[in-house]
C-alpha cells in the first residue's frame, strides 16, 4: 500500500510538470489541394474564334466605337471574356482590349449582362447587342472547353480576393522589408500608398496610375485563358499554366508594378471553395528595385 | 493548480505518516506469571542506515522525505524523495522562476521615411526565465552506504524556453491597423505583433528543424549530501550536471499570415540563424557564431536543496 502511494506521489510530481508543458502551437505549413465541385457553368464553357481577317470577324459597338471580335470565351465560371480589336485596324492588335461581364445560359442562348445575347448553332452565331442590330456570323472553331488537369480544373472559376499579404524588401530596405495582411478585397492604390510610406519610393505620378484599380474578379478558364476586373480600370487579360502547384501567367494587356505582365508563383487549393495563389513582382520606384510577392487567399464565387 | 498539488502531497504525506505510526507502536504483549530465565548475551550488531529504521531495512519505498530548492538554475522548487536500496534514491521535484522582469529598454529610433520614424527609444520589454517551470525525476546512485558523494541520472521535463520576451509595441510604435497586420522581415526572419499589438520572442532548447522547443532533457551530474538524510533529519544537497538539450535557438513569432481555410490569423515561427546576419555578398556579420553557439548540445544546470526526512 505505501508502495502504491510513493510511485503515485511521484506520478503526480512528474504529470503535474507534464501538463505545465506548453508547447508553442506550429505554424501553418503546406496543405494539400483539395478537388473542388463543378464549376457553375461548367457544361456549357465555350471557346469561339472568328478568322484572324478582320473583314470576317463580326462587328460591334463598344462605347460607340466600331470593334471587331477576335474571339468569344465563355468560362466554367460563367463569365464571358470577349476580346476585341479596332474596326477597321492597321494591325490585328490594335486597340485589343477585353469585355469581361457575367453571363447566363437558357435554351442555347448566351444572356452577356452589359453586352447583349448570343446564339450558337454549329458554327453559326447570332450576335444581338443590347442597342443595335444583330448581327450574324461565321465563326472558324466553337468548341467546348475542358481543363486538362485537375488543378487547370480547380482554377477553372471565377474568384474574389478574401485577404492578401504583400511583401516587399530590397530597394532601400536593403535585405529588410515590410509585409501587411489586407483583409476583404485589394486595392493596388491603397497598397502603392502603404509602401511608399514605408520607404518604398514610388512616385505621385506611378501612384496615380494605381487609382482605379481595386481587383473585383480573378477569372480563370480551362482554355488557359484569364481575366483580372478592377472597380474602375480596364480588365487584366492574358494566358496561364500550371504545373502541378507551379503557377505561371503571361498578360496579353499592359500590367503594372504589382501585377507584372509575366509572373510566376504557385497555386493550390487547401479547401472546396478556397485557392492560394502566390506570386512574385518585380517592383521599380525611381530606378530602385524592389522584390514583391503576393499572397492571395481567394474564394470562389458562384 | 499549484494549490491542487500541494494539497495532495499533503495528504499524501499524512497517509504515509500514519501507516508509519502503527508500525513502530505494535500491540502490547499479554503479562503472566513466569519463572526469570538467565538473561540471553547482548549481542552487538552493526547500526542500520538509519537509527530510527527497522534492522531488517531491505525493502525499497520505506522512507520519505520532502525539499526545497534554495538556490540553482532552476529556480525555487519543491521536491520529494524516497530511498529505492542503500545505494540509490529518487527523488522528484518542480521548480519555477516565479517572477519576471519589466524594463524599459533603448532600441534605437528607426526613420523609416521622412513622414515615419519608429521609436523605439523606451520600450517596455518583460523577460521571463523557465516559463512553466521545470519538473525533474532523478536518480542518486551512491557508491557506498556511508558516503555523501553520488552520481545522477534523470531528466527535466518543460516547456524548453529558457528566455521568453515580450515587447510591447502598441501605439506609437504601431498604429492600430497594424497589429497581426505588419510584419517586419529581415532575411527569412520575419516578426509581427498578435492581434494586442504584443511581440515575442524566446530562447529556448531544440533543435533548428523543429518549430517547437524540446520538452524532454535528459541529465546526468554528480553530488553530494542525502536527498533521504542519513543520521539526521535535515540536510543539504549539491547537485550539478549537465542536460542534453539538442541545441538552443531563438526565434521569433508572426502572426500576420491568415489560414487559407479559416480566415484565422495563424502563428508562424521563424528561427534566428547566421543567416540572419548575413549580408547581401555573404558577409556573415556574427561570424557564423550563432549557428556555433545553437549546436552546443548541453547546458549547465546546478542547485542546492534543504531536504527534511519525514520518517
Amino acid at each position: 500500500m505505501k508502495k502504491i502511494l510513493y510511485f503515485a506521489a511521484i506520478a503526480a510530481i512528474v504529470s503535474t510538470a507534464l501538463s505545465c508543458n506548453n508547447k508553442p502551437a506550429a505554424g501553418g505549413n503546406e496543405v494539400p489541394s483539395v478537388k473542388q465541385q463543378d464549376a457553375v457553368a461548367k457544361d456549357v464553357a465555350k471557346t469561339i474564334v472568328f478568322s484572324e481577317k478582320q473583314e470576317n470577324m463580326p462587328i460591334i459597338k463598344v462605347s460607340e466605337e466600331d470593334k471587331a471580335i477576335k474571339q468569344m470565351i465563355f468560362t466554367e465560371g460563367g463569365r464571358y471574356i470577349i476580346t476585341v480589336i479596332d474596326a477597321p485596324a492597321a494591325k490585328a492588335e490594335d486597340g485589343e482590349e477585353v469585355l469581361v461581364g457575367p453571363f447566363t445560359y437558357k435554351d442555347g442562348v448566351y444572356s452577356l449582362e452589359g453586352f447583349g445575347s448570343i446564339k450558337i448553332d454549329g458554327k453559326g452565331i447570332v450576335i444581338t447587342p443590347i442597342s443595335g442590330d444583330a448581327v450574324n456570323a461565321t465563326a472558324q472553331t466553337v468548341e467546348n472547353i475542358q481543363s486538362g488537369s485537375e488543378a487547370e480544373s480547380n482554377a477553372a472559376r471565377v474568384w474574389k480576393i478574401k485577404s492578401v499579404v504583400i511583401a516587399i524588401s530590397g530597394g532601400d530596405l536593403d535585405k529588410a522589408g515590410i509585409e501587411k495582411t489586407f483583409e476583404n478585397g485589394l486595392d493596388l492604390k491603397e497598397i502603392a500608398d502603404y509602401a511608399k510610406s514605408n520607404g518604398v519610393q514610388f512616385t505621385d505620378e506611378q501612384l496615380n496610375k494605381f487609382k482605379g484599380y481595386g481587383i473585383k474578379e480573378i477569372i480563370f478558364s480551362g482554355s488557359n485563358t484569364f481575366a483580372i476586373t478592377f472597380t474602375d480600370a480596364k480588365p487584366f487579360y492574358g494566358q496561364f499554366s500550371i504545373d502541378s502547384s507551379s503557377f505561371e501567367w503571361d498578360l496579353e494587356s499592359v500590367g503594372n508594378e504589382f501585377l507584372n505582365g509575366k509572373a510566376v508563383g504557385t497555386i493550390t487549393f487547401p479547401a472546396v471553395g478556397r485557392c492560394q495563389l502566390i506570386i512574385n513582382a518585380k517592383i521599380n520606384a525611381q530606378g530602385k528595385n524592389y522584390d514583391g510577392t503576393l499572397n492571395f487567399i481567394l474564394e470562389e464565387v458562384r | 493548480m499549484k494549490k491542487t498539488f500541494a494539497l495532495f502531497l499533503a495528504l499524501t504525506a499524512f497517509a504515509l505518516v500514519s501507516a508509519r505510526a502503527q508500525e513502530i507502536n505494535p500491540a502490547e504483549p499479554a503479562q503472566d506469571t513466569v519463572a526469570v530465565a538467565e538473561p540471553a548475551p547482548v549481542v552487538e550488531e552493526p547500526l542500520p542506515l538509519y537509527t530510527d529504521a527497522p534492522k531488517e531495512d531491505k525493502q525499497i519505498f520505506n522512507h520519505l522525505s520532502v525539499g526545497a530548492e534554495l538556490l540553482g538554475f532552476e529556480g525555487l522548487g519543491l521536491q520529494v524523495a524516497t530511498t529505492l536500496t542503500p545505494y540509490v534514491q529518487i527523488r522528484a521535484g518542480y521548480s519555477i522562476f516565479p517572477y519576471s522582469h519589466k524594463q524599459n529598454f533603448n532600441l534605437g529610433s528607426f526613420k523609416v521615411t521622412e513622414e515615419r520614424t519608429v521609436d523605439l527609444t523606451n520600450t517596455p520589454i518583460k523577460l521571463s526565465l523557465w516559463e512553466n517551470g521545470l519538473g525533474n525525476l532523478m536518480f542518486d546512485i551512491f557508491p557506498g552506504k556511508h558516503v555523501a558523494f553520488h552520481f545522477t541520472v534523470g531528466m527535466y521535463i518543460g516547456s524548453g524556453k529558457l528566455l521568453a520576451a515580450q515587447l510591447d509595441a502598441r501605439d506609437p510604435i504601431l498604429h492600430k491597423d497594424e497589429y497581426a497586420s505588419l510584419a517586419i522581415s529581415y532575411g527569412d526572419l520575419k516578426v509581427s505583433s498578435d492581434s494586442d499589438g504584443q511581440i515575442y520572442a524566446d530562447l529556448g532548447f531544440g533543435s533548428r528543424d523543429k518549430e517547437v522547443f524540446n520538452s524532454i532533457f535528459p541529465y546526468a551530474g554528480i553530488g553530494f549530501g542525502h536527498a533521504v538524510g542519513l543520521n539526521k533529519r535535515v540536510g543539504v544537497t549539491f547537485d550539478m550536471g549537465v542536460i542534453y538539450t539538442g541545441g538552443i535557438k531563438a526565434q521569433t513569432y508572426n502572426f500576420h499570415t491568415l489560414d487559407p481555410v479559416t480566415d484565422q490569423h495563424v502563428k508562424k515561427t521563424a528561427v534566428v540563424t547566421s543567416a540572419t546576419f548575413t549580408d547581401n555578398d555573404g558577409n556573415k556579420q556574427d561570424k557564423g557564431m550563432v549557428d556555433q553557439i545553437g549546436q552546443i548540445p548541453v547546458f549547465p544546470m546546478m542547485r542546492l536543496t534543504l531536504v527534511v526526512r519525514i520518517f
